[in-house]
C-alpha cells in the first residue's frame, strides 16, 4: 500500500472515529443530572413558563435525544456547532478564537520543550553516568515533577510581579489593538502585518505561559531521549561506526541520535495534542483566552452545544497528531513501511 | 558580590548613568543570558524601588486612560441593553448606555434624578397613567442619530420581545406610547410608587432604534433574534452615554471610549479598559504594579495590606446583595421548619458577629431581614435583628415541642459566599452554632449548584443557603418577591402571609413616602416574626484603587460610578 492510499484510509477511518466521539459525548453530557438553563435564567425569567419554554426552543432541549442528535449532527455538516449557552455566541465563533491561541501558547510550549529537552536529552545520553547526566536528570525530573499551577503562581509572583521583567496576563499589553486576523495567532498576524511593537508584545506575553506549559513536556522529552540515546549508543551499529573512525559528533548526531528520536517524536506528537487539550490550568493563571478555559466553562455550565465542539476539536488534534507521527516514522527511518 | 555589581548596574542603568551598550556588555560580562539582559534593557528610568515599570504602568500613569482590573470571562455576557442581567458589568453598561432617570448615589436610594427624562414623570392623580418629557438634543453614539420617543418605544418592544431575564421589566410599564416626539405617556393597570426606581434599570435604557433594526435587530414580541445579531449588538454601541464602546472580547479586555456627541459634560477619560483577570489576588498585584487602577475584586485577607499601603485607596461602600437562609414553611418538605417557634430558635443561635467579622472580614451589615439597609424603613426595623441569644434559642426550640429534630441543610458544593469564603467552611460555622440548639441536628449536603438551584426553585429543599441582588433600587424589589403568596422568592420556601398580601399591595401604590414607609416598615417586622428567610450578611462592596483615582464611588447598581470619576497623573 502507498503513503498515499495510507493516509485516505486513515483520514477514512478518523471520520468514523469523529462519529462514534460525537455519539459518546452527546450521550454523556445529556447524562449528567441538572439544568444547563438553570444557571444562565434569572428568577423571574426561570418562574415564567413561556420564557422557559423559548429558553429550551433556543437550545433545541425541547426535542427527544436522537432528534437533537440528528439535528445537531447536520448542522455540524454546515458549519454550525450551535449557540453556546455560557457565552450565548456561536461555538463556530468560540473555537476560532480560542483555538488559534491555545496552538499559540503549545507552539511556544513545544519550542520550550524542545529547546531545553532535546540538549538536556543528549547531554544525559552523551554523558551517562556521569555528572551532566545526573544534571540533567534532576532538571528533568523538577519538569515532570513540578505542579503545573505552583510553577505558573511561582514564576508570576517572581518574574512577573517582584522582577517585573515580563509581562504576566494575556496576550497583548493593555489597550494595544491587535493585528488583522489571518492565522488568529497574534505573534504571526503580526509578522504578516509587520506589527513590530506588536510582535514583540505578544511574543514577551507567551514566554511565561510557554514555559509553565512546556516544563512537563521538557522533562519527557529529555527523559525519553536520553534513555534511547543510551541504548542507542551501545548498539551494534553505533560500535561499527566508532570502529570505522568516524568522529563522535557525527556518531551521535548522525547514527545514534536519528534512531533515538523515533521513540521522542511519538511522545512528542501525542504530548503537543495532550498540550492543546491540556493547557486549563495554564491558562488560567495566564489569563489567556484558550480553548482549556472554555473546555472548563463549558463543562462547568453544563453547556452541551460548546462541550461538544470542545470535544471534537480535542478529538481532531489527537487524531492528526497520530497521522502526523505515523508518517514521520517513515521519513526517520525508511525500514519501516507502511503495511 | 556578583548579585551586588548586578544590581549596581541595573541600578546605574536605571538611573541612566550607564548606557544600554555598555548596560548590555557588562551585564554579559556578568554572565547574565540574553533574554534576562533583553528583559533588563526595556526596563524603564522611572521604576519604583522594588517594582518595575512596564508599557501598561505608562498607560496607568496616563491621566486620560482609567484601567480596572475585573473578571470578565463569565460574568459579563453583553452590554445590551434588551439582554443584559450579569451584575459585574453594570459599572460600564451606566456609562454607556442611558435610561430616563439615575440614581448617582446609591447610599441615598430615594434620590434619583432625571437623565434623558426632562423631570420628574408626571403621575396622574390616579396613579394610573405618567407622562414623560424627553431631554431634547441628544443624539446616539456613532451615528448622531438624535433620540426621540420612538427609540424608546423600540428598545422596550425589543426588550419584551427578547423573552430573556430582564424581559419582565418592561411588564411594569404597562402600556407605552409616543404622545410626540419628545413625550412618552405609560398607561399602568395599577398605581407604581416605585415607578422611577424601575425606570432607572439597566434595561430600560435606549437604543438606537435605526442602527439596531438595521443590524437585524427586533422589536416584535416573542420574537429573539438570531445568535449573530445578538453577537453584533453586542460589540457594537448604540447607546447615548458618555462613553463607547469600541472592543468587547470579554477573554482579554473591554475598552470603552470618550463618546465626542455626549450630551452632557464630556468624560474626563479619554478612554477605560476593564482587563480580564480571573483571580482577585491578581487583580490587587495589577494595582500594586501599576498595570490597573482599580481591582474589582479583593480577598478579605488582603485588605489589611491595602489599607496600609500608602499608594492605594480602599473604594467602599454597601451593596443591595445579602446572603440569607431559606427555611422552607411546608410541611413537605419543611417537615419541623413548619414551626415558626423552630425557624425562631434557629434564628438567635446564629453568632452574626462571628461570621460578619470572623469569616467576612467586616465586609458585611447585618439588616434585620431581607430588606437591605439603606431601603425604606429598613434601619427602622434594625432594633428587631435576631442576635445570638443561645437562651432564648433554646426556649423557643423547647416550646416548639418538637423534641429531636434533624434537617437536611443543602448548599452548593465547591461554592463560596458573597465575600468569598468557602461554603464548606461557612456552613461548618453555621452548623457548629445551630447545634448549640440541644436536640437540634444539621445534615450538611453540597450539591451541583445548577442542581441546587433547580431544587430551590422547585421548592424542593428543606433548608438552603441563597442569595439575592436587586433589580431596581426600592424596597419592593425585595418585599414582594420574598413576602408575597407565590413571589419568586417566596414560593420556594411555600411562605404565605396574607396581611403581608394586602400590605404589599398598599405599599406599591402608596406615593406619600412616610406613609409608605409606614408599610413597609410594618412588613419587614411581619417578616422577621415568621422567619421564613434569615438574612445573614449585606455585603460590603470593597475595591482597591490606586490614589491617582479620584471622584470614583462603589455604587449598589452599578458596581462603580464611573461618571464622575476622574485621576491624577
Amino acid at each position: 500500500m502507498g503513503l498515499s492510499t495510507y493516509i485516505l484510509r486513515r483520514l477514512g477511518l478518523a471520520v468514523v472515529v469523529l462519529l462514534i466521539v460525537s455519539v459518546a459525548t452527546f450521550i454523556l453530557v445529556h447524562a449528567v443530572p441538572g439544568d444547563p438553563l438553570a444557571a444562565i435564567m434569572g428568577d423571574r425569567a426561570a418562574d415564567n413558563p413561556e420564557i422557559r419554554a423559548q429558553y429550551e426552543e433556543r437550545w433545541g432541549l425541547n426535542d427527544p435525544l436522537p432528534v437533537q442528535y440528528a439535528t445537531y449532527l447536520r448542522n455540524i455538516l454546515q458549519g454550525d456547532f450551535g449557540e453556546s449557552i455560557s457565552t450565548r455566541r456561536p461555538v463556530a465563533d468560540d473555537l476560532r478564537q480560542f483555538i488559534p491561541a491555545t496552538i499559540e501558547l503549545t507552539i511556544a510550549a513545544m519550542l520550550f520543550a524542545l529547546g531545553i529537552g532535546i540538549p538536556l536529552g543528549i547531554t544525559a545520553g552523551i554523558f551517562h553516568g556521569r555528572w551532566p547526566d545526573h544534571l540533567s536528570r534532576f532538571l528533568a525530573l523538577i519538569g515532570t515533577s513540578v505542579p503545573v499551577f505552583w510553577l505558573g503562581l511561582l514564576l508570576s509572583y517572581l518574574v512577573w510581579f517582584k522582577l517585573g521583567w515580563l509581562p504576566r496576563q494575556g496576550q497583548l499589553d493593555t489597550g494595544m489593538a491587535q493585528p488583522n486576523v489571518v492565522t488568529g495567532m497574534i505573534t504571526v498576524d503580526a509578522l504578516i502585518a509587520r506589527e513590530w511593537d506588536v510582535l514583540r508584545s505578544a511574543v514577551r506575553h507567551v514566554i511565561l505561559p510557554g514555559i509553565v506549559l512546556g516544563s512537563y513536556a521538557m522533562g519527557i522529552i529529555a527523559r525519553m531521549l536520553r534513555s534511547s540515546l543510551v541504548a542507542a549508543l551501545g548498539d551494534d551499529y553505533v560500535r561499527t561506526a566508532r570502529a570505522k573512525g568516524l568522529r563522535e559528533r557525527h556518531v551521535v548526531v548522525g547514527h545514534a541520535l536519528r534512531n533515538a528520536l523515533i521513540p521522542t517524536v511519538t511522545v512528542l506528537g501525542l504530548t503537543f495534542a495532550s498540550l492543546l487539550a491540556g493547557a486549563v490550568l495554564t491558562e488560567s493563571i495566564f489569563a489567556w483566552p484558550g480553548i482549556g478555559r472554555y473546555a472548563v466553562r463549558t463543562a462547568l455550565g453544563l453547556d452541551y452545544p460548546g462541550l461538544l465542539g470542545v470535544t471534537l476539536f480535542v478529538a481532531v488534534a489527537y487524531i492528526s497528531f497520530n497521522l502526523i507521527v505515523d508518517i514521520l516514522y517513515g521519513v526517520l527511518d525508511p525500514r519501516i513501511r507502511v503495511s | 558580590m556578583t548579585d551586588r555589581r548586578l544590581a549596581n548596574l541595573v541600578s546605574d542603568f536605571a538611573d541612566g548613568r550607564v548606557s544600554r551598550r555598555a548596560f548590555t556588555r557588562r551585564a554579559a560580562a556578568l554572565g547574565l543570558s540574553v533574554p534576562a539582559i533583553a528583559a533588563l534593557r526595556a526596563r524603564p528610568a522611572t521604576a519604583a524601588p522594588g517594582q518595575t515599570v512596564s508599557r501598561s504602568t505608562r498607560l496607568q500613569s496616563d491621566p486620560t486612560t482609567l484601567i480596572i482590573a475585573d473578571n470578565l470571562d463569565g460574568p459579563w455576557i453583553t452590554l445590551d441593553p434588551a439582554i443584559i442581567y450579569e451584575i459585574n458589568s453594570q459599572a460600564a453598561f451606566n456609562v454607556v448606555y442611558e435610561p430616563l432617570y439615575h440614581l448617582p448615589d446609591s447610599t441615598m436610594p430615594e434620590a434619583f434624578e432625571p437623565l434623558l427624562a426632562e423631570g420628574m414623570p408626571e403621575v396622574a392623580a390616579d396613579g394610573l397613567s405618567a407622562t414623560i418629557e424627553l431631554r431634547q438634543g441628544v443624539v446616539f453614539q456613532t451615528t448622531g442619530n438624535p433620540m426621540t420617543s420612538t427609540d424608546w418605544i423600540f428598545s422596550w418592544n425589543r426588550l419584551k420581545g427578547q423573552a430573556g431575564n430582564p424581559s419582565f421589566l418592561a411588564e411594569y410599564l404597562g402600556v407605552y406610547e409616543a404622545v410626540d416626539e419628545y413625550t412618552l405617556k405609560l398607561t399602568l393597570s395599577a398605581p407604581n410608587a416605585a415607578l422611577v426606581a424601575i425606570l432607572s434599570s439597566a434595561p430600560l435604557s435606549v437604543t438606537d432604534s435605526i442602527t439596531i433594526a438595521a443590524a437585524g435587530g427586533l422589536d416584535t414580541p416573542d420574537t429573539p433574534e438570531p445568535v449573530d445579531v445578538r453577537t453584533a449588538i453586542t460589540e457594537g454601541s448604540f447607546g447615548t452615554g458618555p462613553y463607547q464602546v469600541t472592543k468587547f472580547d470579554v477573554t482579554s479586555e473591554v475598552i470603552i471610549e470618550r463618546n465626542p456627541t455626549f450630551w452632557g459634560e464630556p468624560a474626563a477619560f479619554e478612554r477605560i479598559i476593564w482587563r480580564n483577570e480571573i483571580d482577585p489576588n491578581t487583580q490587587l498585584q495589577l494595582v500594586q504594579t501599576g498595570e490597573a487602577d482599580i481591582a474589582y475584586s479583593v480577598d478579605p485577607d488582603a485588605i489589611s495590606m491595602v489599607e496600609s499601603d500608602e499608594n492605594l485607596q480602599l473604594l467602599t461602600g454597601p451593596t443591595l446583595a445579602h446572603d440569607y437562609l431559606a427555611l422552607n414553611t411546608l410541611a413537605d418538605p419543611g417537615g419541623p421548619l413548619a414551626s415558626k417557634e423552630l425557624r425562631q430558635a434557629i434564628g438567635y443561635a446564629i453568632d452574626y458577629d462571628g461570621i460578619i467579622n470572623g469569616l467576612s472580614g467586616g465586609a458585611s451589615l447585618h439588616p434585620a431581614t431581607i430588606v437591605p439597609v439603606p431601603l425604606l424603613g429598613a434601619e427602622d426595623v434594625l432594633p428587631l435583628a435576631y442576635t445570638l441569644d443561645i437562651t432564648k434559642a433554646q426556649e423557643l426550640f423547647d416550646a416548639s415541642g418538637l423534641g429531636a429534630v434533624e434537617l437536611a441543610f443543602s448548599y452548593n458544593a465547591g461554592g463560596s459566599s458573597s465575600t468569598g469564603v468557602s461554603l464548606d467552611t461557612y456552613l461548618a460555622k453555621l452548623k457548629d452554632d445551630i447545634e448549640k440548639i440541644e436536640g437540634l441536628k444539621i445534615n450538611l449536603s453540597p450539591v451541583p449548584a445548577a442542581d441546587r438551584l433547580q431544587a430551590y426553585r422547585e421548592g424542593k429543599l428543606q433548608f438552603t443557603f441563597a442569595n439575592w441582588a436587586p433589580d431596581y433600587p426600592d424596597v419592593h424589589t425585595y418585599a414582594e418577591p420574598f413576602g408575597k403568596t407565590d413571589g419568586a422568592a417566596a414560593r420556594r420556601v411555600g411562605y404565605s402571609n396574607p396581611r403581608v398580601d394586602e400590605l404589599l399591595d398598599l405599599g406599591i401604590s402608596e406615593f406619600d413616602p412616610e406613609a409608605r414607609k409606614a408599610i413597609y416598615v410594618e412588613i419587614q417586622q411581619i417578616l422577621i416574626e415568621d422567619a421564613a428567610f434569615l438574612v445573614l450578611e449585606q455585603i460590603i462592596d470593597r475595591k482597591p484603587a490606586s490614589i491617582a483615582v479620584q471622584g470614583v464611588s462603589t455604587h449598589s447598581i452599578y458596581q462603580l460610578q464611573l461618571r464622575y470619576a476622574s485621576k491624577t497623573a
